[in-house]
C-alpha cells in the first residue's frame, strides 16, 4: 500500500542573523529574514527516501504566516508533492497546546496519513515538545529521536539516539516520528525540481477555523541574549607541553 | 544570501530557490577545495559533476530538448553566487554562452544531435576557439581556414589561449571559409563549427599544448591539421559566423559582469570580516577611516555596477524572447556592465590586498588567488580598452579606433 507521509515544516527567524542590542541584551527580530528550520530538511529527506522506497506521497504541514510559503516552496523543490499551511500571523503568541491543536486541526482536513514526520526540534526555540504532544492529541504512538528508519508492512522500526546508548524501537502505523539531523543529509533541489515546485499548489486554512479553544497559558515576554563569558586560558611552553596541558585542563573541566 | 551584504536585486521566488541551491552546493565545496585545486592546477571536476547533477549546466537548453529553458538572469545568478562563495565559475560561463549560441543559431539537426545530451549533463560544451597568435583583439583577422571537401569541411590553423580543450567534449571553432583578402566587409567570411573534441584529438587532427598561466586555468595552444568536420556541424549559415558571435558577445559580457560582481562581493565580505576582527594598536583596524572608506567606496560602486548589469540581463531576457532587441542599446548595456563590473572587482581585489596586509600574500587567506583569477576579466574575453573603444565609436559617435 502506498505510504502517505506528512512532514511538519516550520518557517523560523534565521538565527544566524539575529541582532542583539548591546545595552539591553534584547534580541530584535526587526528585519531578520526567515528561513526553513534547518532540521526540518533532514526530516524531509527521511520522508522522501521512504517515499522512494515504498511509493506514495509526501505532504507538508506548516503553521505560520503567509511568509512561511518561502520555506514551503523550498520543501516542494526538494520533491514534496503537496503542501498545506494553517495560517496565523500570531505564531509567537501561541502556546504549545494551541500550536498542537492548530496542527491537529490541519491534519484532520488533509488526506489520510500514515506517518507524521518531525525534526528533533526547531532551530529557533528548540523545545522539542510538539511531536510528543501531537502524538498524544492524535492518540497514536510516538517514536522520538530516530537516527534510522525502516518499515516492514505496517511496522515502523528505528534506532533511537539517547545520550549514551542507542535503543531500537518499533510501533504500528499510524505514528508520529521525530528524526535527528544526522539521519540523512538533505538533498539539494535540482533546477527542474525547482521549476516543478513553482507549479505546485499550497492549500491554506485559517487558524481561526481550527477550533482551538481557550487562551494561551503562557506568553513570550521578551527574548534576551545570554552572555557567555569565555575563560581565555593561555598555555605556554613547547608544543608537546602545551598539548598535554590543554588535555589536562579539558579533562578537569569535564569536557573530555 | 550567505554573505552579510543585503540582496539589492528583486528576485522572483524561483530565482531565490536557484540561489539557495547554488549556495548550498557551494557550502560543500569550500575555500579549501578551491585552494587545493589551485595549488595542483586542476580542473574543478567534482564541483562540475555536482553542477551537472543539479541540472545547472543545462540551464539555457530549451524545453523541447529536455532543458529548463531559463534565461540570462538565472545564468547570471548561478555564476555570481559561485564566485561570491569563493569558487570560480569559468567553466560554466563557457558552457552558458555557447549554449545560448547553439540554441539561437544551430540547425534543428545539430540541436537534435547534441542539445538533448547536453541537457542531460552527459556532455560538456565548454570550449570556444577564436583567438589566434596573430589575431588577438582584432578577431576578424583570424586566418584559420575551413575548406569544403564533399560533405565535409577541412580546417587548418593555429589557435592560442583556448580554454578547457581537454576537459570539454565539444568545442565551437571560428574559421574563415573566405579569406580576409577576398571579402567586402572584414566581418564576412567567418563560419562557426561544432567540433567533437575527443574524436579530433584521438585522430591527431588537433594537437593541444597546455599554456602555463599564473592562476588555475586549463588553457591550450592548438595546432589544427586537416580537421574534418561534417557539413551538418556548421552552426548557422556559411560566412555569417561573426554576426552570430556578436550576438552572443552581449550575453557573454553580462555573464562576465555577474562573475565580477560575485568576486567583488567576496572581496568586500572578506574585507569587512577582517577589518572587524584584526586588532592592531589594540583596536580593530576597521575603526580607521583609511581602512573603512576604501571598502565603503568600492561597495557603493559594486551596488551601482550590479544594478546596471542586472538590468542589462533583464533587458536581454525580455526582448530576445519577444525578438525585438535594440542591438545598439543592448551593446551599450552589455559593454558598460562588463566595464564597470571588471573595474570595480579589480578595485575590490586591491582593497582586499591592502587591508589584509602581509596576510594577503599568504595562500590561506585566498585573497591573492581570487585577485589573480579576477584579473583575467580586465583582458579576456575582451579588454577594457576595446570596450571603451566600442562605446566611444558605436554609442558616442567618435571616430573608430579599431
Ligand atoms: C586564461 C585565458 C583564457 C582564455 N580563453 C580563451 C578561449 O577560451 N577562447 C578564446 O578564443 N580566447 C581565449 N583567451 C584569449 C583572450 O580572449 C585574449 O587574450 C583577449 O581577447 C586579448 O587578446 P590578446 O591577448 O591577443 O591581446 P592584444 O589584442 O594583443 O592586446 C594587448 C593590449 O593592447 C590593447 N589594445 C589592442 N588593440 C587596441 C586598440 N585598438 N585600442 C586600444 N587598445 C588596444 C589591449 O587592450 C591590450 O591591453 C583567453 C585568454 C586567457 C589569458
Amino acid at each position: 500500500m502506498p505510504l502517505s507521509i506528512v512532514v511538519l515544516v516550520k518557517h523560523v527567524y534565521d538565527e544566524g542573523q539575529l541582532k542583539v542590542d548591546a545595552a539591553t541584551g534584547l534580541v530584535s527580530l526587526q528585519g531578520v529574514p526567515g528561513k526553513v528550520s534547518t532540521f526540518d530538511r533532514n526530516a524531509l529527506e527521511a520522508a522522501l527516501r521512504l517515499k522512494q522506497k515504498f511509493g506514495g506521497t509526501v505532504t507538508t504541514l506548516t503553521l505560520g504566516s503567509e511568509e512561511a510559503n518561502k520555506s514551503i516552496r523550498e520543501a516542494l523543490a526538494m520533491g514534496v508533492d503537496n503542501a498545506f499551511l494553517v495560517r496565523t500571523d500570531d505564531l509567537l503568541k501561541l502556546d504549545s497546546r494551541q500550536v498542537v491543536e492548530g496542527l491537529a486541526g490541519g491534519l484532520s482536513k488533509m488526506p489520510k496519513w500514515d506517518i507524521v514526520m518531525c525534526a528533533e526540534g526547531s532551530t529557533d526555540v528548540y523545545s522539542s515538545v510538539i511531536p510528543a504532544m501531537l502524538a498524544e492529541k492524535l492518540d497514536v504512538p510516538y517514536l522520538s529521536y530516530l537516527r534510522s528508519i525502516e518499515l516492514e508492512g505496517q511496522t515502523l522500526k528505528g534506532d533511537r539516539s539517547l545520550e549514551k546508548r542507542v535503543v531500537t524501537v518499533e510501533c504500528e502505523l499510524p505514528a508520529v516520528v521525530s528524526v535527528v539531523s544526522e539521519i540523512y543529509e538533505p538533498r539539494i533541489p535540482t533546477l527542474l525540481q525547482i521549476m516543478a515546485a513553482m507549479k505546485k499548489q499550497i492549500t491554506t486554512f485559517d487558524f481561526r477555523d481550527m477550533n482551538v479553544e481557550g487562551e494561551a497559558r503562557y506568553s513570550l515576554e521578551g527574548m534576551f541574549a545570554k552572555a557567555v563569558d569565555r575563560k581565555k586560558v593561555m598555555f605556554e611552553g613547547s608544543p608537546s607541553e602545551v598539548a598535554s596541558k590543554l588535555v589536562d585542563s579539558m579533562a578537569k573541566e569535564g569536557l573530555i | 544570501m550567505k554573505s552579510g551584504l543585503a540582496e539589492t536585486k528583486q528576485l522572483s521566488e524561483q530565482q531565490r530557490l536557484i540561489v539557495e541551491s547554488v549556495e548550498e552546493l557551494c557550502s560543500k565545496f569550500d575555500d579549501r577545495y578551491w585552494r587545493e585545486l589551485d595549488s595542483k592546477g586542476s580542473y574543478p571536476e567534482e564541483f562540475l559533476k555536482s553542477i551537472e547533477r543539479l541540472g545547472l549546466a543545462a540551464l539555457p537548453v530549451p524545453e523541447e530538448y529536455g532543458g529548463p529553458s531559463l534565461g540570462l538572469r538565472e545564468a547570471y545568478l548561478v555564476l555570481e553566487n559561485i564566485n561570491l562563495n569563493g569558487g570560480n565559475s569559468q567553466p560554466l560561463h563557457g558552457q552558458y554562452y555557447l549554449l545560448f549560441n547553439l540554441t539561437k543559431f544551430a540547425s534543428p539537426t545539430l540541436k537534435e544531435k547534441y542539445l538533448t545530451r547536453l541537457a542531460r549533463g552527459e556532455m560538456r560544451l565548454q570550449s570556444f576557439a577564436l583567438t589566434e597568435p596573430d589575431a588577438g583583439s582584432d578577431t576578424t583577422r583570424i586566418s584559420t581556414s575551413a575548406k569544403k571537401k564533399g560533405g565535409e569541411y577541412e580546417i587548418n590553423g593555429h589557435k592560442i589561449f583556448i580554454s578547457r580543450v581537454m576537459q570539454s567534449d565539444l568545442m565551437l571553432i571560428a574559421a574563415r571559409t573566405t579569406p580576409y583578402e577576398e571579402v567586402n566587409k572584414k566581418t564576412e567570411g567567418i563560419s562557426l563549427f561544432l567540433v567533437d573534441l575527443r574524436d579530433a584529438i584521438s585522430k591527431g587532427q588537433i594537437e593541444a599544448k597546455q599554456i602555463r598561466t599564473i592562476f588555475n586555468s586549463q588553457t591550450y595552444e592548438l595546432y589544427i591539421r586537416s580537421l574534418m568536420i561534417p557539413e551538418e556541424n556548421m552552426v548557422g549559415e556559411e560566412g555569417r559566423g561573426f554576426r552570430y558571435l556578436l550576438d552572443v558577445l552581449n550575453p557573454e559580457r553580462i555573464l562576465i559582469s555577474a562573475e565580477c560582481i560575485g568576486d567583488a562581493k567576496w572581496f568586500v565580505n572578506k574585507c569587512v570580516n577582517y577589518a572587524n576582527s584584526r586588532v592592531v594598536f589594540q583596536r580593530p583596524i576597521g575603526v580607521n577611516q583609511g581602512v573603512q572608506f576604501p571598502i565603503a567606496s568600492v561597495y557603493s560602486e559594486l551596488v551601482a555596477a550590479e544594478a546596471l548589469s542586472w538590468q542589462a540581463a533583464g533587458y536581454y531576457d525580455e526582448y530576445s524572447r519577444k525578438g525585438r532587441i535594440d542591438e545598439k542599446l543592448m551593446g551599450a548595456y552589455a559593454n558598460i556592465s562588463k566595464y564597470l563590473a571588471a573595474e570595480c572587482s579589480s578595485k575590490a581585489a586591491n582593497v582586499a590586498m591592502d587591508i589584509f596586509g602581509g596576510y594577503s600574500m599568504t595562500r590561506d587567506t585566498d585573497v591573492a588567488r581570487k585577485m589573480i583569477e579576477n584579473r583575467l576579466y580586465r583582458v579576456a574575453p575582451i579588454s577594457q580598452n576595446l570596450v571603451l573603444g566600442y562605446l566611444a565609436h558605436s554609442v558616442l559617435g567618435l571616430p573608430k579606433s579599431y
